[in-house]
């Protein structure tokens, strides 16, 4: 704010004056006044936004449902407090910017006569206040601002806000140019409208000592260019402060306690929040202290392997190992459900596009009948139907075809694999905490706990990790993007990582456990499996 | 304290080489003696790698075109494309009388440039082979080199920033090549990986996956992911955590270490305000703590689970090296323009806790290892210690071997490397044995720790 005021007085021709103005109205009714405004509109759209935030992020499939997204009954009221609040809040930067910008209305004093008349330039700042709003919502939603995506450097809350703000500063003020790219064309358009709606409604007459802003003569003026540019910055980086200082708490390390003697604390175990299904987020902090304590806390490792008293029973372990498992094992079928569906598409399109050779469809109908009754039956009908389907498809090949609508329309055959992914940061945590503990288990597990686990961990690893390189290998069209500069979505990135941390996962417990992997009682296929893994060892 | 050197057993006769330690005395045999290849080894020779290809990679391209006058607009144009600013105003005509204190003023700017922003002025050539790894980077043959963590498998980087990877049992040995790898400076497997390697080249850092399994000679380009960082360059330090989930890297010109998770291909820049650029990395082995050099005399110490560091100030010189003990307890490091050993020790058990760091007290002399002049038996003079170019630890944390910086006066080419046995660091009688220096031309120095015992791995 002391910023705002500071570079809106500026005139650097005379600095001595500029700085004994700037320090003369921070202290005014006036400023305090519009401080306490544009903070409480701050403080109404972080609240509202609050719902908002997600750790899953939204995958949208094409253009339609990217603009269509904006556009959910349960986002509107964002949009309507959005706009709203940047009104008010340039309206409340304008008091501030000056006489000229000042209030709505201007006093038209001539020796022969007075009249009020509209002060556009006022006008113009608070409208751009709208576009301000409205900006903030789309890149709320587009540019996954609502996505709370968990860094891999975990550093103090400070220290995190404080790295982002250089780069926030920087993204603000590009979007403040884009922003008003688009407000200036459009006021240009349109700024009519609004001028002499509020010049009919109020009974004030139009300015004509001053250039109109919407023509071409107006919109070169640098004041006015200046001014907006500052309020519309300002408004965005205050906004996108408090998202990102939401982002950072959100994503803080919580540290549950493992064992707990209290029975009214027993529902803030680990265990617990581990199988917390109705909110992702907690689960997914509680995956993150898993792989944190696995890692580097020695003290809560010794509890979580520890036996109940009285009985003796790890108690505490099963609940943790047994809900992780799940995490990786639902996330397994889901995946293999998904490489069957591409699979059977895959022979099922080269079965209806060669027709003609026999053979092919000879081979293709092998493969079918491979796969089971289900695909084959869905073949039978549509072979049946194969003469009117390709009156269909080639209609509908034609439509996507045209350029503008294959950009909207077309959806890449792996989207539904994608929507797998988008959340796989908590299978992340889980593999690389089971075999983390399954590795220091070697030393620290005094009971023996984790050892008839053991078989279970690498026999849901291994099957994990070929399920995921079979799916790699299926969707293998999405290659690996190779420059870094270009932004690539999430998910994409986050199912690299998946596969790279169960691989080293493995490797690990393989290390740890090298001279006694043979005496693990693990089935014929999991044996099988690891060997690719033991190979490495010589 | 006088050179620990001088207890030392007698160097290796002239023209013989130590091979090996058995039973505590250090093995020699003769040079012109073919040394039995290791079992299970790759055999690697550099010159028949790189005598066939182009080994010019120093000379630019500016060598193939002749010169011609150029006008001073585009005269003047292009050397504020190359030198900067300050020597374009230097080649600016100015009025006589002026001349003298327009020169003054540029004089003054040039040094607080140079204040700002050391090693500005320095060309890249220069810069990396002061802040390389490899002794003599500039003529070695030899530009990095990278033992796997857990397989003898090995990658180097030759001159004409081509790296080869050298597995053993396996005739195939892939030739990585790729436009935007020049100017190799480390390599860095990928702990708890079989194919990962990392490469610091001059603009970024490579990520080649190459498979053990591919038999493709030469990987292609859809094999590598690229990780670049703007102001980031050039990368002189890689450095994977043990867990093989980040990766490290650290230039000399940036004053931010970048951490990446290589899958994501996310940086995240960790500023450190004073200090410069960060020539030197070391990640203890237990990977709670991580050691960054600086530019001026101190250095830092990280602790990695919230990033919070240390400074260790008024060193005597910038620190050169630094090493981990195998547990993660001790850390050893020397200065530039100093010739001994200097200890930290932490106390174990404390990871995780807030005061983990500063549970050190103060830094302990650990060896003096100035220049000594020795006799061996056929009365030549041998003068091995000195500055301390690098050093490794081995897995077992009882040996320590040391290499010192090539010597600059024409007598004494040979560069040594001995090995300081360790058992009774700390205490009061300090035992170090004279394991005889290895009278070859040492570049590179790099321990391999087998479950048998370590090798030393050096270029001759």
């Amino acid at each position: 704010m002391a910023i705002f005021l500071l570079l809106s007085s500026a005139s650097f021709l005379h600095p001595l004056e500029w700085l004994n103005g700037f320090i003369t109205s921070v202290f005014s009714l006036q400023v305090w006044f519009s401080l306490g405004v544009s903070s409480a509109c701050i403080v109404v759209v972080t609240w509202f936004s609050l719902p908002h935030f997600t750790v899953i992020p939204d995958i949208e499939t094409s253009q339609v449902a990217l603009a269509l997204g904006l556009l959910k009954w349960a986002r509107l009221p964002l949009l309507v407090v959005c706009t709203l609040a940047g009104t008010v809040s340039s309206w409340a930067l304008s008091r501030l910017s000056g006489e000229q910008f000042h209030s709505l209305s201007l006093l038209d004093e001539t020796e022969t006569y007075a009249r009020i008349v509209l002060n556009e330039h006022h006008l113009f700042l608070v409208l751009s206040g709208i576009g301000t709003g409205l900006a903030f919502y789309i890149n709320f939603f587009h540019k996954r601002n609502h996505y709370l995506a968990f860094p891999h450097v975990q550093k103090y809350k400070i220290a995190q806000i404080r790295g982002e703000l250089s780069n926030l500063v920087l993204s603000c003020s590009w979007q403040a140019l884009g922003v008003l790219k688009y407000f200036y064309a459009l006021y240009f358009l349109f700024g009519s409208l609004p001028k002499s709606w509020i010049e009919d409604s109020f009974k004030m007459s139009e300015n004509l000592k001053e250039v109109p802003i919407n023509s071409i003569r107006g919109m070169l003026s640098l004041t006015l260019f200046w001014q907006t540019f500052l309020c519309v910055t300002c408004l965005t980086l205050a906004w996108s402060l408090a998202s990102s200082i939401v982002r950072v708490f959100h994503t803080e390390p919580l540290v549950f306690p493992v064992v707990s003697d209290l029975d009214y604390k027993k529902d803030k175990r680990l265990s617990e929040a581990l199988a917390c299904n109705y909110c992702p987020l907690l689960q997914h902090l509680a995956l993150l202290d898993f792989c944190t304590l696995a890692r580097c806390c020695h003290e809560r490792r010794l509890q979580l392997l520890s036996l109940s008293q009285p009985g003796g029973h790890p108690r505490t372990w099963a609940a943790v190992s047994g809900q992780t498992l799940l995490v990786i094992q639902e996330l397994c079928d889901k995946l293999s459900a998904e490489n069957w569906s591409i699979m059977s598409k895959v022979s099922m399109s080269s079965y209806l596009n060669g027709e003609g050779a026999s053979s092919e469809a000879k081979n293709n109908h092998q493969n079918i009948f491979y796969r089971g009754k289900e695909v084959q039956d869905t073949a039978q009908v549509s072979y049946n139907n194969q003469n009117e389907l390709q009156q269909q498809n080639k209609i509908f090949n034609l439509v996507k075809g045209l350029p503008f609508i294959s950009q909207v329309l077309v959806e890449s055959p792996e989207d539904k694999g994608r929507v797998l992914f988008s959340s796989c940061q908590p299978q992340i945590w889980a593999v690389e905490g089971l075999s983390e503990v399954a590795s220091k288990a070697y030393t620290e597990d005094k009971y023996g706990v984790v050892q008839t686990m053991l078989p279970a961990i690498i026999g849901t690893l291994l099957d994990f990790h070929e399920v995921l390189e079979k799916h790699l290998k299926l969707t293998a069209s999405i290659a690996r993007k190779a420059n870094s500069s270009v932004e690539n979505p999430p998910d994409l990135l986050l199912k690299q990582k998946l596969f790279s941390s169960t691989k080293s996962s493995i490797y690990r417990i393989v290390n740890t456990y090298r001279n006694h992997l043979s005496d693990l009682r693990l089935n014929m296929d999991h044996a099988k499996k690891l060997h690719s893994f033991t190979e490495y060892l010589v | 304290m006088a050179s620990i050197l001088l207890q030392f057993p007698p160097p290796p006769r002239r023209s013989y080489l130590t091979v090996c330690e058995e039973d505590g005395l250090m093995r020699d045999a003769p040079e012109s003696l073919p040394v039995s290849m290791l079992i299970d080894y790759p055999e690697i020779n550099v010159q028949t790698e790189s005598e066939n290809r182009v080994t010019a990679h120093c000379e630019s391209a500016q060598m193939a075109f002749l010169s011609h006058g150029r006008g001073p607009w585009k005269q003047a144009l292009n050397t504020w494309h190359e030198k900067g600013l300050l020597h374009t105003l230097a080649l600016l005509p100015a009025p006589a009388a002026l001349s003298s204190i327009c020169e003054g003023t540029l004089q003054k700017l040039e040094a607080l440039k140079e204040l700002l922003y050391p090693n500005s002025s320095l060309t890249t050539t220069e810069l990396l082979s002061k802040y390389t790894h490899v002794s003599d980077w500039t003529r070695s043959p030899l530009q990095a080199l990278a033992w796997h963590p857990h397989i003898p498998k090995v990658a180097i980087a030759l001159r004409d920033s081509s790296v080869r990877v050298y597995s053993p049992n396996n005739a195939l040995r892939p030739l990585l090549k790729h436009r935007l790898q020049k100017q190799v400076t480390d390599l860095a497997w990928q702990p708890l990986s079989s194919s990962v390697l990392a490469v610091a080249c001059q603009s970024c850092v490579l990520i080649w996956h190459v498979e053990p399994t591919s038999l493709a000679s030469r990987p292609s380009s859809s094999c590598v992911q690229i990780l670049q960082f703007s102001g980031h360059s050039p990368v002189t330090s890689l450095v994977w955590t043990p867990r093989g989930d980040q990766l490290i890297s650290a230039s000399p010109l940036h004053s931010s270490i970048i951490v990446w998770d290589v899958p994501k291909e996310q940086g995240i820049p960790l500023r450190s305000d004073t200090g410069g650029g960060v020539p030197l990395m070391a990640c203890s082995p237990d990977g709670t703590k991580l050691f960054t050099g600086a530019l001026s005399p101190l250095f830092r110490i990280w602790e990695t689970q919230r990033w919070n560091w240390e400074v260790w100030s008024e060193l005597s010189g910038r620190c050169k090296v630094a090493c981990w003990s195998p547990d993660g307890s001790v850390l050893i490091f020397a200065m530039e323009g100093d010739s001994a050993l200097y200890a930290i020790k932490y106390a174990a058990n404390l990871t995780g806790k807030k005061d983990a760091q500063s549970a050190a007290g103060t830094s302990v002399l650990l060896a003096d290892l100035s220049q000594v002049s020795v006799n061996n038996d056929t009365g030549v003079d041998i003068r091995p210690g000195g500055e301390i170019h690098s050093v490794a630890w081995d897995e077992t944390g009882e040996r320590l071997a040391v290499m010192f910086e090539l010597a600059s006066s024409k007598d004494a080419v040979e560069n040594q490397c001995i090995i300081l046995h360790l058992h009774q660091i700390f205490k009061e009688e300090l035992c170090c044995l004279w394991c005889g220096h290895l009278v070859a031309l040492v570049m590179c120095l790099c321990i391999l720790s087998r479950p048998k015992g370590f090798y030393i791995t050096i270029y001759k």
